[in-house]
């Protein structure tokens, strides 16, 4: 535990009070809350409103097809919601900046266990990115202040794979597993991310434990085993096609009911899939390998939105050498970013609201936000990759690599 | 506090009144004895007994003047304890959770803030102590007036080019009315002549009700339900009645419910108890007390403003006998109503003076305001007007300076939220926990109650006692000792 310096606490101190300020203004927290690409139906704030309200009327909350949360976030938020209102705000908001000292530690972390490896030459003298930078650059991301604001429910599972990652880093396996499995509960992804954490704290027993507890909680807490069809059925079988950032809706709209479960299972494996390469490849960079498999979830996802992008993008500074030196498309990663924010908008209200765009519009533009997303996570792993090489071969740098 | 049941709920109680009365037979026979002495206009005197005042449960209006005492104590019963119950939520059952929930934060944020910890939540206390503890009170639980929707009946009976200010009038109400929020689909306007497109009118399709012709009353947005020949006393009283031709278009149609506030302005050229239509017929005062007397009994109306600028307006609603009806008139019996001054470029008279003086209280009124209608006749000076006005409220049941000018004239919806449900059976006071005084009297009430409580079954639901917020609080300290392990 450090005691943080003057720079990082003003961080915090900023991110915190900008959040709040922002949250007081009500239009401004409920049209976002409404904004598709921030709030999809397995993390919308509304929608869990509603499931409390129906579960502490005494209604099956997973019976109206309405509310597709964990029942652990329905246990939490009907005690949150019975405090004054401006307790959500805070909670939102302190769960932000918890992710962010995280973030920090582990930085600080892996800049440790870097001092013992291997370098390149000129890399000897710049000093590494400062974990209050991380920290900041994730507290002021403008999507990770949007996905806040708007009291999307994956800040929680964001936080359980931070935690998780942190746990792991430091050796500890109970804690580690209990985040992932948490994670994974919350949302069912995460679950991709346990192999790459297995490489550093092998303890699948305890995953497997926790899972159990958090399942018989559920089945506890809301009486019955309806929870899994509403929450992993959502996200596993798509059944609701509300319009996303993702690539699932629009797919799934226009194919063939005979077709469904065979694209279902593809994509579904294909997101999976992913796993397998990556943890394979990277097993001694288990920060590096997660960062990946977040983007791959953040893209491949059934219901993706901007708090996927805001994690994964936070995780990415962090291994701040990679930039100097080998990244080949920044100009056009940022400008497709850019540019697909702000277009994403406009072609929703022209489709929506309108009436003079259709589908097609916006999800042109959410192919250019995911193409943005790709060519950041491919032209990362290049440079890890490349890097690799050339810390291995020094004689190879700055020349192309040609294999016999 | 749901304070003034007694006054406001005036529906309710008059119903429990005389379906009480309904059950005792004799009266329900001398009732019907009187009926077969009467013809209301059309109405033959073998109407079936559903179109009955009885079937309603209200007396009829022609009763003879016998007061109807409460037989059964159970009835006053219930009336005072409507007018005694409150819903109060207060919040000190969250208090002490939200303080264990902020300690817990704080322990989790130890080591974030370490010396700022306690003056933090030291500060957070206190500000939380100052906001906590809202009561919050339901203030009237049925809305003051019992109205849902409102309507407007506009008519201008008068043809010719001379008459000029009579479609003015008309128009300049419907302008004040939507300008009020009624939309045009609430909106019956006839005109019974088209003014704007007169070959006579030196500014075509224009309508101006001042010299300074500052506003185009015909400007962007009229729609005209009745136009012309259909302004007939016929289609006036159809209208007004509902009993209407299957293929009348909806628009022509007034869909007015029991919860309903209809605005009737009525102006053109009249008489003694007679307002001419068209130059060729005339409507009676008989015919629109008859009129209004079907509306009442077919439950078409909450409450009607009915307003009358014509000459001798005042003997027009003389003859009203149907409850909930206010009316005012331009000018009484043998007195002319003027209009208020002419353009001398269209070179007729662009006003009429009562609707003048009206309009000039009314476009100072806009939907958030409060002004009652009291203040709106308080403001008729007869000198100004050069006619004596006229009000006749002894058929309105509420005291005019409660009711607002929005009430009639515009659509301003009452939305009363309640976070707790409103208890409406005597089960529910024992379900519910909350700190009323529980009136000994809801013990006999029970007898009235069970035939109907399965009308109520769906409102039957049982909040979720504290026991979630236990496994709530449970949970998320677990959470958060974990979350302040792990970063630690």
């Amino acid at each position: 535990m450090t005691t943080l310096s003057k720079k990082s606490k003003l961080i915090y101190a900023t991110a915190f009070v900008l959040r709040l300020a922002i949250f007081s203004f009500p239009s401004v927290t409920n049209t976002l809350a409404q904004r598709v690409e921030l709030s999809t139906p397995v993390t919308s704030f509304k929608r869990l409103t509603e499931g409390v309200f129906l579960y502490s009327s005494n209604v099956p909350p997973y019976d109206g097809g309405v509310f597709h949360q964990s029942p652990l976030l329905l246990c939490l938020f009907s005690f949150v919601m019975t405090l004054p209102s401006f307790t959500i705000p805070l909670l939102f908001s302190t769960v932000d900046l918890l992710i962010a000292y995280a973030l920090s530690t582990i930085t600080q972390l892996k800049q440790q266990r870097d001092k013992s490896i291997k370098k390149l030459q000129v890399e000897r003298d710049i000093t590494p990115i400062l974990p209050s930078t991380v920290a900041a650059l994730y507290l002021f991301n403008p999507l990770t202040i949007l996905s806040c604001v708007s009291r999307s429910t994956l800040l929680f599972t964001n936080l359980s794979i931070v935690l998780a990652l942190l746990s792991a880093l430091k050796g500890k396996s109970k804690p580690a597993m209990f985040w992932i499995a948490l994670a994974s509960y919350l949302s069912f992804y995460p679950t991709m991310l346990l192999p790459a954490l297995l490489l550093n704290v092998y303890s699948v027993g305890s995953f497997a434990g926790w899972i159990s507890v958090l399942f018989g909680f559920s089945r506890f807490f809301s009486g019955s085993w309806d929870f899994l069809n509403s929450t992993y059925g959502t996200i596993i079988f798509v059944t609701d096609l509300t319009p996303n950032v993702g690539m699932f809706w629009y797919f799934f709209i226009e194919i063939f009911d005979q077709f469904r479960s065979f694209f279902m299972v593809v994509f579904q494996f294909h997101t999976f899939i992913f796993t397998a390469p990556i943890c394979i490849k990277l097993r001694n960079q288990p920060i590096f390998a997660i960062t990946v498999l977040c983007g791959v979830m953040a893209i491949f996802k059934s219901y993706p939105s901007a708090s996927d992008a805001s994690l994964y993008l936070a995780l990415v500074p962090i291994h701040d050498e990679l930039f100097k030196l080998d990244c080949r498309y920044g100009f056009l990663i940022s400008n497709l970013f850019l540019y697909a924010s702000g277009l994403a908008p406009i072609f929703w209200h022209l489709w929506i609201y309108a009436g003079s765009g259709n589908a097609n519009f916006f999800y042109a533009i959410t192919l250019v936000y995911n193409l943005g997303q790709i060519l950041l996570l491919t032209d990362i792993v290049y440079a890890f990759l490349r890097r690799q090489f050339d810390v291995e071969n020094p004689n190879a740098i700055g020349k192309p690599v040609l294999h016999k | 506090m749901i304070t003034d049941l007694k006054k406001e709920n005036f529906d309710l109680k008059l119903r429990l009144y005389y379906l009480e009365d309904m059950m005792t037979k004799e009266v329900y026979q001398e009732k019907r004895a009187n009926l077969e002495h009467k013809s209301i206009g059309t109405q033959t005197n073998n109407k079936p007994f559903e179109s009955t005042p009885e079937a309603f449960g209200l007396a009829s209006c022609f009763n003879k003047s016998s007061q109807y005492s409460i037989k059964n104590h159970s009835i006053s019963l219930v009336v005072t304890a409507l007018e005694n119950i409150t819903i109060d939520e207060s919040c000190p059952s969250g208090t002490p959770f939200f303080f264990f929930f902020l300690l817990l934060l704080d322990k989790s944020l130890l080591f974030v803030m370490a010396r700022w910890n306690w003056i933090a939540s030291l500060l957070v206390l206190l500000f939380m102590s100052v906001y906590c503890d809202q009561q919050e009170k339901v203030e009237g639980f049925f809305s003051q007036s019992g109205h849902t929707n409102n309507w407007a009946v506009l008519v201008c009976t008068s043809r010719f080019w001379f008459n000029y200010r009579h479609v003015a009038n008309t128009l300049s109400m419907y302008r004040t009315v939507k300008r009020l929020g009624i939309p045009d689909s609430n909106i019956i306007l006839m005109l019974a002549d088209d003014v704007s497109c007169n070959p006579r009118n030196k500014y075509p399709a224009t309508v101006y009700n001042n010299a300074n012709r500052l506003l185009d009353l015909y400007g962007d947005n009229v729609e005209v339900d009745y136009r012309g020949y259909e302004v007939t006393v016929e289609n006036f009283i159809r209208m007004l009645t509902g009993r209407v031709s299957p293929d009348t278009p909806r628009s022509k149609r007034l869909l007015s419910d029991d919860r309903s506030n209809i605005l009737v302005y009525m102006t053109g050229h009249g008489g003694d108890e007679f307002l001419k239509f068209q130059d060729a017929e005339e409507i009676s005062a008989y015919d629109l007390a008859d009129s209004f007397k079907q509306m009442s009994e077919k439950k078409r109306y909450n409450e009607i403003l009915f307003m009358i600028d014509t000459c001798q307006a005042n003997t027009m609603y003389s003859k009203i006998n149907s409850t909930n009806i206010l009316a005012t008139g331009s000018s009484k019996l043998d007195e002319s109503s003027y209009s208020h001054h002419t353009d001398y470029d269209i070179g007729v008279a662009v006003i009429d003076s009562f609707t003048y003086y009206n309009l000039e209280f009314l476009e100072k009124v806009d939907q958030t305001s409060d002004k009652t209608l009291q203040e709106l006749f308080d403001t008729y000076d007869p000198v100004k007007i050069a006619s004596h006005p006229g009000i006749r409220s002894d058929l309105f049941n509420r005291p005019l300076d409660k009711v607002k000018v929005t009430d009639f004239f515009g659509n301003v919806q009452n939305v009363e939220l309640t976070k707790s449900r409103y208890p409406l059976l005597q089960d529910d006071q024992e379900n519910v926990e909350e700190e009323e005084k529980e009136t000994p009297v809801l013990n006999n009430y029970t007898s009235l109650t069970k035939p109907t409580s399965h009308l109520f079954d769906s409102f039957l639901v049982e909040k979720r006692s504290k026991s979630s917020a236990i496994i709530g609080i449970v949970v998320a300290s677990i959470i958060g000792y974990v979350i302040s392990t792990t970063l630690s």
